[in-house]
């Protein structure tokens, strides 16, 4: 049974295992459960089906050569220390205030385009010789796929879309700035990939690969939002053909585990408000922690502590019109 | 019959309960499933690990995760497109096909 003590900013229940949800105010809230839904890695890991190696190549993947900066090489990106310097930033409230410039509609660059698009990007990304991320290891090494470029679209693809579910409830046009910023970098992201770190030199192809990525994205979006509006079976399906690479041989443990930790993702981001998702208050859950559902209490407890939160946000770019309730 | 074939008739049993794929695929997961399982190549799979391969399925068929985390009408009638799910629902099922004004009209106003 679970036991909750709420204390500033935190909701703490009792028993065994810790487990977390994503999102600043969401970040800090920690649950144990003793009932049966156990961590997505954990879930993979316990079936020792003989792995049976797809052959879906002629020749081996072609890996990256060399490693560019994560987003790009600009010090708002790059460095986590980076602060802006006082001067620069009282002139850009002065602006924001004289202009009234729409923050919500100018954040979606920031949040949606570099924050989420770095979320997405780093869940699946690997380099050879390197350590891999938690996320990477479930991908690459729980769930066995192959390491290679279009795998790690398909997983990144995989992500944008749980990001695009929470997006398509934020107003219309707020959706539309958020999804618009997300997808440009997503693109333009792995053209940099394609060309700086895969080493293709010819436009022409790389041209021709994203015209492709494109329609497996069209295609991989349409399946996930039939599965989310059907059923675990369809989603599974969907899972398989585009992660699993329609693999014949594909353990259902692992399935199972993929559709677990893309569900409690979309359970996070369903308990976000507005606000902080538009404020980049999102992270994604890693494969080795679990979500369990929260309790009323606990949601109007979190519900009290984020608008605690945001209530002493009242500079000219912290302005924003969107819903702390819903 | 060994528990071993039972597990694995009780698996493409419940193989055969799933819906037929209502979009044409490059792959059918059901048909592709009850080949595997079905087939001799299945018979050096240990007892146990046949046994959590029809525990993942069943909790897939019923809906294990759908219904423990529960999603409500925020994210599944989204205020910035309520028609959205609706309408590639209605195509899906063949009930209303997009139009080529109703296209034109999605691309030029995003709804």
């Amino acid at each position: 049974m679970l036991r909750a003590s709420i204390t500033k900013n935190r909701i703490l229940c009792g028993t065994s295992s810790t487990t977390r949800l994503s999102g600043t105010a969401l970040r800090h809230v920690r649950l144990y459960s003793n009932d049966d839904i156990s961590n997505p890695s954990s879930l993979a890991k316990s079936s020792n089906l003989p792995k049976i190696e797809q052959q879906l190549l002629k020749k081996p993947a072609r890996q990256p050569k060399k490693k560019s900066p994560f987003l790009s090489s600009h010090a708002i990106e790059n460095d986590p220390n980076y602060k802006m310097n006082s001067f620069l930033q009282s002139f850009g409230q002065s602006l924001i205030k004289i202009f009234n410039i729409d923050m919500d509609k100018s954040r979606a660059g920031p949040i949606a385009g570099s924050k989420y698009y770095g979320e997405c990007k780093k869940q699946a990304l690997y380099y050879p010789n390197e350590p891999l991320s938690e996320s990477a290891k479930f991908y690459y090494e729980t769930l066995n796929l192959p390491q290679s470029f279009s795998q790690w679209f398909q997983i990144t693809a995989l992500h944008y879309w749980i990001l695009s579910v929470r997006m398509r409830a934020l107003p219309f046009k707020y959706y539309r700035a958020y999804q618009q910023k997300l997808v440009d970098r997503f693109f333009r992201d792995m053209e940099l990939r394609m060309s700086e770190e895969m080493g293709i030199s010819s436009n022409r192809i790389i041209e021709g690969y994203l015209k492709e990525f494109n329609t497996q994205l069209l295609g991989s979006v349409l399946s996930y939002d039939e599965g989310l509006m059907t059923d675990d079976i369809t989603l599974a399906a969907a899972l398989w053909r585009n992660i699993f690479n329609g693999n014949p041989n594909a353990d259902m443990r692992h399935i199972e585990a993929l559709l677990g930790h893309v569900r409690q993702q979309l359970y996070v981001l369903n308990k976000m408000s507005d606000r902080q998702f538009g404020f980049g208050d999102f992270k994604f859950v890693e494969p080795n922690e679990v979500v369990k559902p929260l309790t009323k209490a606990q949601e109007v407890e979190l519900r009290a502590a984020v608008k605690r939160n945001y209530e002493n946000m009242d500079l000219p770019s912290q302005r924003s019109v969107l819903s702390l309730n819903e | 019959m060994s528990s071993r074939e039972e597990l694995l008739k009780k698996i493409v049993d419940l193989l055969k309960t799933l819906p037929q794929e209502r979009l044409k695929h490059y792959a059918s997961f059901k048909d592709v499933q009850i080949k595997r399982f079905s087939s001799s190549e299945m018979s050096s799979v240990s007892e146990n690990d046949l046994k959590l391969q029809y525990i993942s399925l069943r909790d897939l068929v019923n809906d294990k995760y759908k219904n423990y985390y529960t999603l409500d009408d925020k994210l599944l009638r989204p205020k910035g497109n309520p028609e959205y799910y609706n309408r590639i629902m209605a195509d899906i099922r063949g009930e209303k096909k997009e139009t080529i004004f109703s296209a034109f009209r999605t691309v030029v106003f995003g709804k």
